[in-house]
C-alpha cells in the first residue's frame, strides 16, 4: 500500500514532519479498517484478518498486521524532496521502522541522513542456538588469571 | 594437482582464546607442514607478547616502565606507533598508549591486584615519547598499554604470515577480533554478542574479506571500572555497551572500536575507512549505512 502525502515543511522540521507522516499513515490504515467493519466504534472489532498471511487474528487489535509504506513529499527551501517510511505493525505495535532517503539536493541528503542517524532503533538478544553462525564477535573472554584474582579479592574482602 | 588444506588450530595466547581456520583449495602446496605452521604462529605471537605485554616481567614495556632511555623497537612495530600517534592526535589524546599508568593505578596492574588508588591524568605523548623508527626515545618512565589495538595488530601479523606461507583462505579469530580472507566471495555470518548475555546475539554481521572487531566493557570489570578508561574523565564510559567495527585490517578495526567509546565516528572517518555499529546502554543502536548486518530489532 502506498499513498502520497503532500506535507510542507522546512528542512529543520523533519522530525515534526516524520511524526505527522507516521500519524497520517497510522490514521489512514485505521480508516481502511473502519471502512471494512462499517463505521463501528473503536472498541468492537473482534476478528481482524492478518494482512500478512490470511490467518484470522483473534486479538482485539485496532490495526491490521503487516508492512505499510508511504512515500512522503515535502517542500524544502531548495525544492521538492521525497522520503519513504515503512512501518511493520504486529498486534498494534510498531515492531520495525525503516526510513529510506530519496533526497537529491546535497543539503537535503545531509538532513535526511542526519535524521536517519539519530532516529533511535532498539535491539534485543536472540539465543545463539536458534541461529546458524560462523563466528561470534564480542569482548574477549577474560583470562583465567584475571578471574582468579578477582575471585580471591572478593573472598578476602568478605567479613 | 588440486591441494586442499583444512586446518583448525585452537590455543590460548596473550590472555585470550585463538581459533585459526585455514581452508585452501589451490594448486600450490604450502611451504610448511601443519606442525611447522602451528609452531611458527605461536613463535610469532610469543615474540610480540615478549615485547608489548605489560604483564610480563621480561618485556620491553616493563623495562620502559622502570627507566627512561633510548629503546630499539622491532621492525614490524613501525605501523603500531605511527597509527597510535595518528589516532592520538585525531582524538586529542583520548586514545592513548600512555593510559597504562591509569590502568595500573585503577588496580588493573600486572599482578591483578584490583585495588584502586588515586588516578592522575596520563602524560602527554610529546612530553614522553619520540618515535623515529626503529628508535623510541622514552623521556620519562611510563607504563605503556597497547591493549586497544595491539591484539588486532597481532592478528594482522598472523594473517600476513599465513599469506607468506602460501595460504589464501582463512579466518584468524583472537577472542572475537577476526580477520577473514577468502578468494571466493562468500560472506562470513558473525553473531554480534549481547554484552548483557553471552548466550545471545543482537544481530548477525555479514563480512567478506575484511576484519571485524568489538570493544566492550562487560567482561573485564572491577570496582567502578572496566578496562576502557577515559583519560580525561578518569572513569569508564557507561553509556556505550559495545562497539563493533569492520575495516580492511584488524588493527584499524580494533583501535577504532575503542576510539568510538570516546569520540563520535565522524571524527575518525576523516582519516580512516571503516563501518561501525554502536550499542548503547539502553539497547538503542547507531550504525554506519555500510555496516552489513541483520539486526534483531525490539
Amino acid at each position: 500500500m502506498r499513498k502520497h502525502f503532500r506535507i510542507y515543511s522546512k528542512e529543520d522540521n523533519i522530525q515534526t514532519w516524520f511524526a505527522l507522516l507516521t500519524l497520517a499513515l497510522v490514521v489512514s490504515v485505521g480508516k481502511i479498517i473502519y471502512k471494512d467493519t462499517g463505521d463501528t466504534p473503536f472498541e468492537t472489532p473482534s476478528l481482524i484478518v492478518d494482512k500478512e498471511n490470511g490467518i484470522n487474528n483473534n486479538r482485539n487489535t485496532v490495526y491490521q498486521n503487516g508492512v505499510f509504506s508511504a512515500e512522503g513529499d515535502y517542500l524544502s527551501p531548495g525544492g521538492s524532496e521525497k522520503i519513504i517510511v515503512s512501518l511493520t505493525l504486529t498486534n498494534d505495535v510498531v515492531t520495525d521502522a525503516q526510513v529510506t532517503p530519496l533526497a537529491e539536493l546535497p543539503t537535503s541528503k545531509a538532513y535526511q541522513n542526519d535524521f536517519i542517524q539519530h532516529y533511535k532503533q532498539f535491539v534485543i538478544g536472540q539465543n545463539i542456538d536458534t541461529l546458524e553462525l560462523d563466528k561470534i564477535s564480542g569482548s574477549s573472554l577474560t583470562p583465567k588469571g584475571f578471574n582468579d584474582a578477582l575471585k580471591k579479592i572478593k573472598e578476602e574482602s568478605r567479613i | 594437482m588440486q591441494v586442499v588444506t583444512n586446518y583448525k588450530f585452537e590455543f590460548e595466547a596473550i590472555g585470550t582464546h585463538w581459533v585459526i581456520d585455514i581452508l585452501d583449495n589451490t594448486h600450490t602446496c604450502s611451504k610448511l607442514s601443519k606442525d611447522e605452521l602451528l609452531r611458527s604462529i605461536n613463535a610469532l605471537i610469543d615474540e610480540f607478547d615478549k615485547n608489548f605485554s605489560r604483564f610480563r616481567q621480561d618485556s620491553l614495556i616493563t623495562q620502559i616502565s622502570k627507566r627512561e632511555g633510548l629503546y630499539m623497537m622491532p621492525a614490524y612495530a613501525e605501523p603500531l606507533f605511527t597509527t597510535y600517534k595518528q589516532l592520538y592526535d585525531l582524538t586529542q589524546g583520548l586514545f592513548t598508549p600512555l593510559i597504562g599508568n591509569v590502568l595500573v593505578d585503577a588496580g588493573y596492574d600486572a599482578k591483578y591486584s584490583f585495588v584502586p588508588n588515586k588516578l592522575t591524568t596520563p602524560l602527554k605523548w610529546n612530553d614522553t615519547l619520540e618515535y623515529n623508527h626503529p628508535e623510541l626515545l622514552v623521556k620519562q618512565k611510563v607504563v605503556l598499554d597497547f591493549g586497544a589495538g595491539g591484539k588486532g595488530f597481532l592478528v594482522d601479523l598472523v594473517a600476513e604470515h599465513l599469506i607468506k606461507s602460501g595460504f589464501e583462505t582463512f579466518i584468524v579469530d583472537a577472542g572475537g577480533d577476526i580477520s577473514y580472507k577468502s578468494l571466493e566471495n562468500i560472506d562470513l555470518k558473525i553473531g554480534l554478542e549481547n554484552p548483557k548475555d553471552p548466550d545471545q546475539v543482537i544481530g548477525i554481521a555479514y563480512v567478506k574479506n575484511a576484519s571485524i572487531c568489538s570493544s566492550a566493557g562487560n567482561r573485564r570489570k572491577w570496582h567502578d571500572f572496566h578496562h576502557i578508561i577515559n583519560p580525561k574523565t578518569l572513569s569508564s564510559p557507561e553509556e556505550i555497551l559495545c562497539a563493533w567495527t569492520i575495516s580492511d585490517t584488524t588493527f584499524i578495526a580494533d583501535s577504532i572500536a575503542t576510539c568510538l567509546f570516546f569520540v563520535q565516528p565522524d571524527i575518525i572517518e576523516k582519516e580512516y575507512d571503516f563501518e561501525y555499529l554502536i550499542l548503547y546502554s539502553d539497547f538503542s543502536i547507531k550504525k554506519s549505512p555500510g555496516f552489513q548486518a541483520e539486526l534483531f530489532y525490539a
